[in-house]
């Protein structure tokens, strides 16, 4: 069975940790975040194939949207999740860039936006014209909601998906 | 051979001969059996089949040789021999299972014999824990932090243990192998492996640590995780209790070996670590511990340890029974005891036999005057049935007994009591003379009596006054008691409370005609006057010609308030109503409104000083008196107190 680093990639407060939280069962505590700046949990992803996957996913504290870039943080990652919050136009514009700088690091490596907080309906924001622009360019795009739980799960097995994909 | 081939080049060294055949065949003439041997060598040497079957000669000593030398070969064919053995048995899974048949069932039994044997010194260790004071500190800390008990002794006799081996890559910080021993609490390893590498990582960032420098020791209550640095790989060794000295250099050994041996696995790691599997085996090396020295030698047999306690605990029991049933039957004899000493002291009573035991058995006299000997019993704590008791009755000369004898013979009236000096019956009180006669010829016919002193018979009178002084007592000071022809005169002052208790006091005295109070007036009366004139004359003066009392008025006006309070009381008991006139006065300067205005503010301003000294309002009724003509005269600046008594 294979194992994964991904990092959670995005704005401040775009909702990296909650989504996490909404899909682990976290062995360490919030403050880990806080006094190093980093946190770290693990899911067994099992896909609808069969085949089945360690996910390691590394959360980063930073309300510092390069925070995310740090050198640490990327290096060994095999994927990682762009979050975007749907009800903050800048979010999805900070993720496009960030998205660039991760590959001009990494390399091209699979990835999936996260539009985060649909639950937040009438408060959309983001340019539905941007979006699918950036689907034309074959971005994978799942809109989330770590309140409700919406597509939290299908995010994650979309990228784990790509992962396997040869 | 090596010899043989030396020769090749001096044969070139031969006249060349004009024609190749020639050459050959002077070749075959002067080298003739070397030639052919060095064909066959040129032979064998190009020739695949004909180096197989060299090789195949040669490789079974090569392999043992090598393997004398070092473990290459072994590490060398690892990975390849699995290989072979992981596709034989996925193509041809019936011979395997066939050739390992003879193997799996001694396999199998010691692996559980192992197992088992782990169990059975588990449960020793546990055991022999189990029953000292140290063993039950540690079940009580068991019980507090919910850890098995059998994990808390192994904690405490540890040395230390290495429970578990991270074998991480230090960029991703992704699991490439780990190994635990059965102990070793669980958590998510990825996640583990991921927080050290991050932690790791910050240590070095936050502390701009120079190449090379990397954390080495995490330490977190008894558990320490040494940290082991290499370029493709470190290694984490999860440690409970103080590791020892050589432990880093054994990791780090390790950590080199796995280097060596397995560089392209490490460096090629793709995240799956089953293929770096073949390194399981080397981790669990390090899973080592030491056990405490002390807790070794001290190994006494749990069971006798047992036996021995359940022989004390028996003993205990029945010396604990002893103890109570002894301490039971000593409170029933005292009790016993008790009850025989009152019985004894009891008069009319004599004791003939008396024999403790579980039942009192007890024999004797008692006089059918005596008072009954039921209470006694009945208090001594003792059941009925603990009791056997039987009594004949006798004549008892104790002296209660020869008075009780002689008041229900000689039926004295009620003004007279009996006693008795030695044999001497004593007449007390007031008895007419017929009685009197009969006393006299009766009483010595009684037992214990002899003769009869009548001295102390009064008159009538005499007995009357002596008998309402001893009822009355103690009679208040101030008051005289008299008698006369059965009238009794009480003259004086007493308090209304003792007057109205003394009918009841003199009910039923024998000879009491009837009481004459006349000269009896109550106490209280006396303190109301003398009050109601004190107060009659009290004035409140006011220093100028405002409404407010000089200081100096303060502790009077607090003397005025309680000797009110206190004539109210009188005043109710003796129902004697009053109202209190509060007079407001002024000097006969200024206007005539002007002054009644100024008095009555004078009048309610001493009311309401009053009142709030707790002198009940409606007691309080205010005046005011105006000179008619003008008086200049400080002395009327005042307030006057009357008590007027009311009449309903
Ligand atoms: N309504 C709503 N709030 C969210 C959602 N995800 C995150 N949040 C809130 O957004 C804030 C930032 O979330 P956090 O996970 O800390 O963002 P991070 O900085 O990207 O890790 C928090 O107050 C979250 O409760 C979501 O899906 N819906
Ligand atoms: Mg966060």
């Amino acid at each position: 069975m294979l194992t994964r680093k991904i990092c959670m990639i995005g704005d401040f407060a775009v909702g990296k940790t909650s989504l996490v939280e909404r899909y682990v069962h976290s062995t360490f505590s919030e403050e880990y975040h806080t006094t190093i700046g980093v946190k770290v949990d693990s899911k067994l992803l099992e896909l609808p194939s069969g085949d089945r996957l360690t996910l390691v996913l590394w959360d980063i504290a930073g309300t510092d949207r390069l925070a995310t870039l740090d050198a640490n943080y990327l290096q060994g990652a095999t994927g990682y999740l762009l979050v975007a919050d749907s009800t903050r136009r800048e979010t999805l514009e900070t993720a496009v860039g960030l998205q660039q700088q991760v590959e001009s690091r990494l390399g091209p490596r699979p990835f999936v936006l996260l539009t985060n907080k649909q639950d937040l309906g009438e408060q959309l924001e983001l340019n539905p014209d941007a979006l699918r622009q950036l689907d034309s360019r074959g971005w994978h795009r799942v809109p989330t909601s770590a309140l409700s739980g919406e597509g939290v799960e299908k995010a994650f097995a979309q990228l784990g998906q790509q992962l396997l994909a040869p | 051979m090596r010899q043989k081939a030396e020769k090749g080049p001096l044969a070139r060294r031969t006249p060349r001969a004009s024609n190749q055949d020639e050459l050959e065949a002077l070749k075959g003439l002067l080298l003739g059996e070397e030639r052919r041997q060095l064909d066959q060598i040129d032979r064998r040497l190009t020739d695949p089949s004909l180096r197989a079957e060299d090789l195949a000669d040669a490789l079974p000593d090569a392999v043992r040789l090598r393997d004398q030398r070092d473990d290459e070969l072994t590490e060398a064919l690892e990975a390849p021999v699995t290989q072979c053995i992981d596709s034989a048995i996925r193509h041809n899974p019936e011979n395997f299972a066939r050739a390992l048949y003879p193997v799996m069932g001694p396999a199998i039994r010691q692996s559980i014999a192992n197992t088992l044997r782990g169990l059975v010194e588990n449960i020793n260790r546990t055991l022999e824990h189990s029953l000292s004071s140290r063993g039950l500190r540690w079940r009580l800390e068991a019980m507090r932090s919910g850890v098995p008990f059998g994990e808390v002794v192994l904690r405490h006799t540890l040395v230390y243990r290495v429970e578990q081996v991270f074998l991480i890559q230090p960029g991703s910080g992704l699991l490439m192998q780990h190994a635990a021993d059965e102990l070793a609490v669980g958590g998510d390893r990825d996640a583990i492996s991921g927080m050290l590498t991050a932690i790791t990582q910050f240590v070095r960032d936050a502390f701009a640590a120079g190449e090379g420098d990397a954390l080495e020791n995490i330490e977190m209550g008894d558990h320490t995780v040494l940290l082991v640095h290499g370029p493709h790989a470190y290694l984490a060794a999860v440690v409970r209790g103080i590791p020892p000295h050589g432990l880093r250099e054994q990791c780090q050994s390790l950590l080199e070996q796995l280097h060596v041996h397995y560089k392209g696995l490490l460096e090629g790691f793709d995240g799956n670590p089953e293929r770096l599997a073949p390194l399981q085996h080397r981790l669990e090396k390090c899973l080592i511990s030491q056990q405490r020295e002390s807790e070794r030698r001290n190994r006494r047999s749990p069971i006798l340890v047992l036996l021995g306690l359940l022989i004390l605990g028996a003993f205990a029991w029945w010396s604990w029974n002893q103890w109570q049933e002894h301490r039971a039957t000593q409170a029933l004899l005292e009790r016993e005891q008790a009850l025989v000493s009152q019985l004894e002291k009891a008069p009319g009573v004599m004791l003939s036999e008396v024999r403790y035991g579980p039942t009192l058995r007890i024999r004797g006299l008692k006089d059918p005057l005596a008072p009954s000997v039921d209470p006694l019993l009945t208090n001594s704590g003792l059941q009925a049935s603990q009791i056997d008791l039987q009594m004949r009755p006798y004549l008892d000369l104790d002296p209660s007994l020869i008075v009780e004898r002689a008041r229900r013979k000689l039926k004295p009236p009620p003004s007279v009591t009996l006693s008795l000096n030695r044999d001497r019956l004593i007449l007390r009180g007031n008895a007419d003379d017929a009685w009197v006669k009969h006393a006299h010829l009766a009483a010595p016919l009684l037992p214990g009596v002899n003769e009869v002193d009548d001295s102390a018979l009064v008159s009538p009178d005499q007995y009357l006054l002596e008998e309402a002084k001893r009822r009355l007592a103690p009679l208040p000071e101030g008051v005289a008691l008299a008698a006369h022809n059965g009238r009794l005169r009480l003259s004086g002052q007493a308090p209304l409370e003792w007057i109205a208790g003394s009918d009841k006091r003199l009910e039923g005295l024998p000879g009491l005609e009837g009481v004459d109070r006349q000269g009896l007036a109550p106490a209280e009366a006396a303190e109301y006057e003398s009050l109601r004139s004190r107060i009659d004359q009290r004035a409140l003066y006011f220093s100028d010609s405002g409404a407010e009392l000089g200081d100096k008025q303060q502790p009077l006006l607090d003397a005025l308030a309680r000797e009110l309070r206190r004539l109210q009381e009188l005043g109710r008991t003796l129902e004697r109503p009053f109202h209190v006139i509060i007079t407001g006065r002024t000097d006969g300067v200024g206007a005539e409104a002007y002054n009644k205005a100024l008095a009555e503010a004078r009048a309610r301003a001493i009311r309401e000083q009053l009142v709030s000294r707790g002198v009940p309002p409606e007691l309080l009724e205010t005046r005011t008196r105006i000179e008619e003509r003008p008086i200049l005269d400080p002395q009327l600046r005042r307030v006057d107190l009357a008590i007027a008594p009311l009449q309903d």
